[in-house]
This record gives C-alpha cells, structure tokens and sequence, in this order.
C-alpha cells in the first residue's frame, strides 16, 4: 500500500512538472535574440532597460554570430538577428538600423605617428610596410594585431580599406577587442583594429586620410572605415516582437545607446 | 513462499542489472553519436580535398579555400612537448619530495596548493600569460612575445598538477618490500629513490605524462589568448602559431559551407590524437600493470 502511494505521488509531481513546463511556454510569448557578439552588450543593456517599463515580456539575448543571426531568423528559430555587417544578399526579413559603429585603427600612445592614409594602412595589413620608419617613425617593426577571420570588425575593416588584399599572414589573430586593446597597450611598436568604444586613453586612434574617428565624423560618415549595427525581423514577427522595435525609437532607448557609444547616423 | 521471495529477489536483482546496463549504454551512445557527428561533417571536406591536400598543405587561408592543416598539426603537437619538457622534471621532482622525503605537515601544506592548481580556470591562465608572460617574453626573450614559448609555459603549469598526482599515486604505491630491502642492502636513500622507486612507479608516471599530454593538446581558451594564432609552421619557439583547438574556438562562429566542415577535419583530427594516446595508455598499463 505504502509503496502504490508512493508510485502515485511521484506520478503526480511529473504531471504537475510537465504541466507547469507547457503552461510557461504557452502562457508569454519570448522573444529571442540572436547574433554578432559586438551588437550583443548593447542589446543585453537596451532589453534591461526596456524590461523596466514592460516587466512581464520575456526576452532573450545570445551571441552566435552575425551569420548565425542570418541563418537563425531565416529557419525562423530567432525572431530578432543581430547582424554587423552589411547585407549583400536580400533576405525575407526587415533591417532596422540600431546605429553604426566606427572601427579606430589604434597604435601605441607613445608612438610619435599619428595620421595615415588609407593605402598606409593597407600596406601596413597586408604586409608590404613592415617597419615604422618606412612611415617616418621609429625603426621598429611594425606588430600586426587583427580580430579572427570572418569577425564583423575585420570584415568591415576589409571591405572599407583592404579591398580584397588578404591581411598579412604574420598578424597575430586574438579572439576579442579586450586582448587586443591589451596588447596595443603593453607593445610599443604594435598596431591593430579596435572598437571606436574601446577607445580610451591607453591607447592612440591615428586619424585616416586626416579625419579623426569621432562621434561626428562615424555619424556623416567621413569617417569611412565603419559598420552597421542591424537588426533582422522575421517578416510576419509577434506583437511583443513589434512592442520592442518601436520602443527602440523612444528617448530611453537613444540614452542606452549614447552610454554604449552607438552612433546613430543621419 | 519462501521460493517466491526468492524470485521476486531475482527479478529485482534483474532489473538493476538490465537497469545499470542501459544507463552505461547511453554513454557509450554518446561517444558513438559524436563520433558520427564529427565524421560527416567532416566527409564534405575530404570528398572535396583529399587527404594528401588537407594533410599536407602548409597553408590556411579561408578566403582563398586554401585548407591545408598542418601548421596547425604541427603547431599543436609542438607547443605540448614542450609544454611537457617544462612540466615533467618539475612535477617529477614535486612528487618525489612530497611522497619520499617531506614531513606530515609539509605533505599537508602542499595537497591543497597542487588542487587549487587544478581548480583554476583556464580563462585565468590564460589571462595571466596574455598580461603577465607575453610582455615579459617580448621585452627580455625576443619576438612579439606571443609565441610557443607562452602557450607552453601556460600549460605547464597547468598540467602540473594531473602529472603530480598520477606520479604521487605511483610512488605511493610501490610496495614498501622494495624500499626496506634496498635500504636493508644498504643503498642510500638516495639510490633507492633512482634505482629501485621511479623504475618501479614508472608505468604510472608514463601514464601521467601521457594524460597530460591529451590535457595540454585539448587545451583551447588559455592557448588561444597567448599563442598569437597565426597559422604557420614554426621555425623558432618565439613564433606564433595557431593550434588546432584554437583554430576551431576562433573561426567556429562565422565559418560557413566548406570552411565550417574543414574545421570538421581538425575536430577529427584532434580526436585521432587523442585516441592514440588513450590506446598508448592502455597498454602501457596492460604491459606493466600498475
């Protein structure tokens, strides 16, 4: 008797488990996020903000990738995509333009070189200027510090300046803008490809073509070496979907995005 | 009613047996499923290249479809041998002094610390030699200072411990006989630690070796922050290299079509090592016992 009881309750706690389960997933609609993991920080901060105001919607932000975004809103899995790159196919999807981002090419504090053009910069990444002096700096060589292939950064940075030209083969590869900020820092010959948000007074923005990245020369685009920061929406997407995306355009948004050093272009 | 107790018994007896022996199958389905998994997303690449290609080309360049993985091989192999040059005499001589010569108390002390060396994870290592040995190699070694030299040292520390407890074991386990007699013969402590104990514990230690062999091969967070991953074969231990872990952790998110199963390849690739040295324990251990 003991044991039937037994069999009994645990039969009920799974029912009731697996009720509560379904009951979840039918009873809010999620919203996923998913995508480049440059656009995720700024997300994950404009989903906390909006959740302030709108408590009860579930929503979701992972990274992946911006093709991952691209393949996960097409298969419908996602409902948002986070995309860093411009699209050069067109896709069943809408694209919302959270902001653009400017990519500094950064050097040493101490290094005595401050503006290059963009053929410098590209042979200096695709090999054929290896030593400062040949700039007009020190006689050092130069150490090359470049984001993984296929990176949104480096890929931004490849079609606005390298122009198919591959990047030498001795750049040293680091897997986020941390490292490589860090290592800009510590070596006093080293240049690389950062972030405008990452920009601080440790290390030097050299200024292309004489323009200085800035919030204003990203945001008219003068400053040429940039990329977009898209969002990819499902064509027929949800209301709390839609919910979202319009509160993307309201004041408390713009603030998110100003903290996060977003530019919005005009 | 005593006989239907009985069978009652057996049939429990049964079903725990049967029960267990589902629960061990579905590791082993595990492993099986992965192995598939990684062999057809693999087989793209090698139907396309072929295995001299993929093999033995010396050069990785996605956007060029150049997918030749032997930097990488090479590369990965390299920085673990000498990640075990450097962890091997130390952790020998650690467990030597801990087991043999040290008191209680020093024994004591000692547990703990080598744990807690386990316990780390690799993201610090990995950030201790991305902010502490790169720039020391660069300003006092040479190179840019992400190098082979950086992701070996990283590892091996962090083999350290695996090697010092199976060696520990090892020496542990030596029948105390041994060591009375060779004292009784009157060899010296000395003698007997060279002659008599690490012969003796030397499957065990092999073992350990070998084990973190397979721990510095399969390392991927803390080598992709020091090792400079840029794929070529090395000439000296202050170039950069990329590993075959570090290549699939780095391109992994954004690979697509063909590239993504190359990295396929590595993954299988890794897998082979693995198992070769899994199999050179295994006999190692069936040929000396220990």
């Amino acid at each position: 008797m003991k044991k039937i009881n037994k069999y009994v309750a645990f039969s009920l706690i799974l029912c009731f488990g697996t009720f509560i389960l379904f009951q979840g997933s039918v009873g809010s609609e999620e919203v996923n996020i998913v995508g480049s993991t440059s656009i995720q920080p700024v997300c994950e901060d404009l989903v906390e903000e909006y959740r302030k105001n709108h408590s009860k919607s579930e929503i979701s932000v992972q990274g992946g990738g911006s093709n991952m975004a691209i393949k996960c809103v097409n298969a419908g899995i996602a409902d948002i995509g986070m995309c860093s790159k411009q699209l050069n196919k067109n896709y069943e999807f809408t694209e919302y333009e959270l902001g653009r981002e400017g990519i500094v090419v950064a050097v040493h504090p101490s290094n005595n070189i401050s503006d290059l053009t963009t053929s410098e910069i590209k042979g200096i990444f695709d090999g054929n200027v290896t030593n400062w002096n040949q700039l007009g700096g020190e006689n050092k060589p130069i150490n090359v510090f470049v984001r993984e292939e296929g990176s949104g950064t480096l890929d931004a940075f490849k079609t606005t300046v390298m122009n198919k030209t591959p990047i030498l083969n001795e750049a040293i590869v680091l897997n986020s803008q941390g490292s490589i900020k860090q290592s800009i820092e510590q070596d006093t010959s080293s240049i690389g490809i950062v972030s405008f948000s990452y920009l601080d007074e440790n290390i030097k923005a050299v200024s292309v073509d004489g323009t200085y990245p800035s919030e204003e020369s990203i945001a008219d685009g003068s400053y040429m070496i940039q990329r977009p920061f898209l969002l990819l929406i499902k064509d027929n997407s949800t209301n709390e979907t839609q919910n979202f995306i319009n509160w993307l355009n309201s004041s408390q948004a713009k603030e998110v995005l100003d903290e996060n050093r977003i530019i919005r272009g005009v | 009613m005593k006989t239907e107790s009985l069978e009652v018994s057996d049939l429990k007896e049964k079903l725990i047996e049967k029960g267990l022996l589902s629960i061990t199958l579905i590791s082993v389905m595990m492993i099986l499923l992965i192995i598939i998994f990684l062999l057809s997303e693999a087989v793209p690449a090698f139907n396309q290249f072929g295995m001299i290609e993929i093999f033995l080309n010396h050069q990785w360049i996605p956007d060029l479809n150049l997918f030749g993985i032997m930097p990488m091989f090479i590369s990965s192999l390299l920085v673990s041998f000498l990640a075990l040059v450097l962890a091997v005499p130390l952790s020998i001589a650690t467990a030597i002094y801990i087991e043999e010569l040290s008191s209680m108390k020093v024994k004591e002390l000692f547990k703990p610390v080598i744990q807690t060396l386990s316990g780390i994870p690799s993201v610090v290592y990995g950030f201790f030699g991305l902010t502490v040995l790169v720039p020391f190699i660069r300003d006092y070694v040479g190179g840019d200072g992400f190098s082979i030299l950086a992701a070996s040292i990283v590892l091996a520390i962090m083999i350290l411990p695996t090697i010092i407890t199976l060696s520990q074991d090892a020496i542990r386990n030596v029948p105390f006989e041994y060591k009375q007699a060779s004292l009784g013969l009157g060899a010296s402590h000395f003698q007997t630690i060279s002659k008599i104990i690490i012969p003796a514990a030397l499957p065990g230690i092999l073992t350990g070796i070998i084990l973190g062999f397979g721990r510095a091969i399969g390392e991927t967070l803390a080598v992709l922050m020091v090792v400079g991953n840029v794929a070529q074969i090395p000439s000296s231990v202050l170039d950069p290299v990329r590993t075959l872990t570090s290549n699939i952790a780095l391109e992994m998110a954004y690979a697509m079509d063909i590239h993504y199963n190359m990295l396929f390849v590595n993954g299988v690739t890794l897998f082979a090592i693995i198992v070769v040295l899994m199999a050179l324990t295994n006999y190692i251990q069936h040929k000396w016992g220990c």
